[in-house]
């Protein structure tokens, strides 16, 4: 599964998180427009895949390596400022907790390398305070 | 002109290459001994050669499994240190399949060695590495 589907269905998955934002989780693995997301009622998440890198690790290895570094992030759209922060922290904690339960369950789970936030910042265009919570994580491609 | 890639030359124990290697060095040192006496010229040492030595290091990817590519793992290269088994120990270019079959090149050297060092680094969410010194015993051909 993509890091950005998984940040999706663990988003999904927390009841609390999804009553939170009236259910306007998104995201752009499945196809949502520039203007939906511009257009759509505060609060609201989006998650978004920010691409990944390969490097070849070893002399083994005739092309790709067999583990990608990829970024995901997810958006979080708000009124004001302080809600944007909680909305934030429920992300991270829906996000901890199904990636653990996947670890229970003896399925993979990427390796996280870091998480980063920019801050809550204000977008005169929509208008709303936002913030971004970027992943990097080490994940088997299986090519 | 065209080089030789790191990832073609590569040290390889009783044939097989070290699985998941990442670097290797191939050195090879004279031992002299000064032979200046009252009638060399000018300031300038002279000297002669008394002695040869050669060495080898390699660095890897720690792994436990070898993927059907019959690389030399870790545990197999500690067993060979452990029972002071001496090896043979070749240095040449590769090519071909997962960069593992020799291309028996004009830079190809082969000789017995020993191990003598080997060392894990084991960093946090980081690949663990391998590094692995061998000396060698006797000529180079």
């Amino acid at each position: 599964m993509e890091l950005d589907e998984l940040f999706f269905n663990a988003l999904m998955e927390d009841a609390d998180l999804v009553l939170a934002v009236g259910g306007r989780i998104e995201s752009t693995c499945f196809e949502v427009s520039p203007d939906e997301q511009d257009n759509t009622p505060l609060p609201c998440i989006i998650v978004t895949d920010d691409g990944l890198s390969n490097q070849p690790t070893d002399k083994d290895i005739e092309w790709e390596a067999g583990e990608d570094r990829v970024q995901a992030s997810v958006e979080v759209d708000a009124k004001d400022p302080k809600q944007v922060k909680q909305l934030i922290r429920m992300v991270r904690k829906a996000i901890s907790n199904y990636i653990t339960s996947l670890y229970e369950k003896g399925e993979e789970i990427p390796c996280l390398q870091s998480v980063q936030t920019n801050g809550v910042a204000w977008d005169w265009m929509k208008p709303c305070y936002h913030s971004t919570i970027t992943y990097q994580c080490d994940v088997q491609n299986d090519l | 002109m065209g080089t030789i890639k790191g990832q073609n030359l590569r040290v390889m124990v009783g044939g097989k290459c070290i699985a998941m290697a990442t670097s290797c060095t191939f050195h090879v040192s004279a031992q002299l001994e000064d032979s200046s006496t009252k009638d060399s010229v000018g300031d300038f040492q002279e000297q002669e050669v008394t002695g040869l030595s050669w060495d080898a290091q390699t660095e890897s990817l720690v792994t436990l499994e070898d993927n059907g590519s019959n690389g030399e793992l870790p545990q197999d290269l500690l067993s060979l240190m452990i029972n002071k088994t001496k090896v043979t120990l070749t240095f040449d270019t590769t090519a071909g399949t997962n960069n593992r079959v020799g291309q028996n090149s004009v830079i190809k050297k082969t000789g017995e060695a020993y191990i003598t060092d080997m060392s894990v680094q084991a960093a946090n969410r980081q690949n663990s590495t391998l590094s692995v010194q061998f000396t060698g015993t006797g000529p180079l051909s």
